[in-house]
């Protein structure tokens, strides 16, 4: 069991696992190789948590896989509360939560990326919201919809077609800055 | 006096609706004083410039996808 602490012996011989492993529970590739790079990182600083009870393969495995759940945790409550989400403090004092206060980059996407890129962009981004919020903000950006349409569309209320775009904007605005900070 | 949830709120609506003149102040009010709403503001329009961009595209063929058909066709 000497071997598991050869670090590229153990990337080489389960990387490919791991990345097919997490391609089984998530569809976005970047985020599977993500979490597969950050169960390295977690498996080599806590190297000593190996017992070698385990073929090597089966612990690493089952660190992905809580990595995997965590995501999908935080992403649920991003989308279940985004206002709880991005803004702290009662009513009157809401205010941004510091770490992710919009950044003003977005407009940079052009300079950035190329048409494509930003266009794969942004679709990941939309796919990622809920089928209700993004068939509204489709409905209501693209086609110009007048609200009525789209309240009896949606089953929404007028008011609520404001509350819900609002919040896939939230979603949306951080998932595009989170692509062009990496 | 608008919060953060209210201001950004706001600023998707009045892109659609008629706004009062008193709500567009208080608006440009909350936006003069917080910065991470004003990039806010700034996000969202070049969003919704890339939303209308893409959705454009899905209906007309990029230039590589048009060589790639022009190649195979002959």
């Amino acid at each position: 069991m000497k071997e598991a602490l050869d670090t590229t012996k153990m990337i080489t011989g389960n990387a490919d696992y791991l990345l097919a492993f997490a391609m089984t529970k998530l569809s976005d590739r970047e985020l599977a190789k993500d979490l597969v790079q950050d169960t390295f990182v977690s498996a080599i600083q806590n190297l000593d948590g190996f017992k070698g009870e385990s073929a090597l393969r089966t612990w690493l495995t089952s660190i992905l896989n809580r990595k995997i759940i965590d995501h999908w945790r935080k992403a649920e409550t991003r989308f279940t509360d985004p206002i709880s989400h991005f803004f702290k403090g009662e009513a009157e004092n809401s205010h941004w939560i510091d770490s992710i206060q919009p950044q003003g980059k977005i407009p940079d996407f052009e300079l950035q990326m190329d048409r494509s890129e930003r266009h794969a962009a942004l679709q990941d981004c939309i796919d990622k919201l809920p089928m209700k919020w993004s068939g509204i903000l489709t409905s209501k950006y693209l086609k110009e919809e007048k609200t009525e349409f789209i309240s009896k569309n949606f089953d929404v209320t007028p008011s609520n077609i404001w509350v819900i775009l609002h919040r896939a904007k939230l979603v949306l605005r951080d998932c595009l800055e989170q692509k062009i900070t990496k | 006096m608008l919060n953060c949830i209210e201001a950004t709120m706001e600023l998707e609506r009045m892109k659609f609706e008629k706004t009062s003149l008193v709500r567009k102040m208080s608006i440009k009010l909350h936006l003069m004083m917080c910065n991470a709403c004003n990039n806010y503001r700034k996000d969202s329009v070049a969003i919704d410039k890339l939303i209308k961009e893409n959705g454009m595209t899905k209906y007309s063929y990029t230039q590589e996808e048009l060589t790639e058909l022009i190649n195979e066709l002959k």
